[in-house]
């Protein structure tokens, strides 16, 4: 009856603090990260710079398909033609979230298609990676 | 004086055994949510300035060419050079001539990780005159 009684008392405490501490780690260290629903892997630098980026943002997939999304969730522009979205806004900056994997042709591509459109700043939205 | 100890015993054993069960799945349901949610990748950004057409007229002697070939070999001035030693011999020919525009010809095919990675290496190297071509 006594051994019994031991068996049934394990003491949870010190899993609970490791828990506990584990827990405030990953709310303190860690930043929720939104779903991509283009699922690219964007490049890497070695440059670490603002991460704020303009109210459009231009998604470029590996294949070369180019989407326009908006900061504004309710709008759903990606469906439409990217030229005539930046026609009718005519913005001087726009993001770019290109793949990492994608051949350099689509990406000097876009850069003509954007100067011809008078947008002076791109922005390449990169991960920060120490060297 | 037997009895009123029997009570505190009773009251002290009751105290002590709290049911923290509930408490601890709560914990690891928000930990494993924290585990899953979270990353520790930091967004950064890379600037691109695009000419919007004002044509600048360049002077040959002031462009140096970097080219970057399909397989990820990068010549400087038709001298094969790694990566790593970039920034050290930009840096020594922007000390020569700190007007010097740096022209990236990358192969159609090459990937862009490999580009971002160059125009970096430029940057540190302390200069932000580059142009970018395929060929």
């Amino acid at each position: 009856m006594a051994i019994k009684k031991k068996i049934k008392q394990i003491n949870l405490i010190p899993l609970i603090n490791i828990i506990f501490l584990m827990l405030i780690f990953f709310m303190l260290a860690g930043t929720i990260t939104k779903i991509d629903p283009y699922n690219i892997s964007i490049p890497e630098s070695i440059i670490k710079n603002d991460p704020s980026t303009p109210f459009l943002t231009l998604v470029i997939k590996k294949n070369g398909d180019v989407f326009i999304a908006s900061k504004n969730k309710k709008k759903q522009l990606q469906n439409k033609n990217y030229l005539e979205i930046l026609q009718q806004r005519k913005p001087k900056e726009i993001a770019l979230k290109i793949d990492a994997n994608t051949p350099s042709e689509h990406f000097v591509n876009i850069l003509k298609i954007l100067e011809n459109e008078d947008i002076t700043k791109v922005i390449v939205e990169t991960n920060y990676k120490k060297n | 004086m037997k009895n009123n100890n029997f009570f505190y015993q009773e009251e002290k054993k009751e105290l002590i055994s709290i049911n923290i069960t509930p408490l601890i799945d709560i914990v690891f349901l928000l930990l494993i949510f924290f585990m899953l949610a979270t990353s520790f990748i930091q967004k950064s950004t890379m600037e691109v300035n695009l000419s919007s057409g004002t044509s600048q007229s360049i002077e040959k002697k002031n462009v140096i060419t970097i080219i970057l070939k399909k397989d990820g070999n990068i010549s400087l001035n038709t001298k094969l050079i790694d990566l790593l030693n970039i920034k050290k011999e930009i840096t020594k020919k922007l000390e020569q001539n700190s007007n010097y525009i740096f022209l990236i010809k990358c192969h159609k095919k090459v990937e862009v990780q490999k580009i971002i990675r160059l125009i970096e290496e430029i940057r540190l190297a302390g200069t932000n005159k580059i142009q970018l071509r395929n060929f």
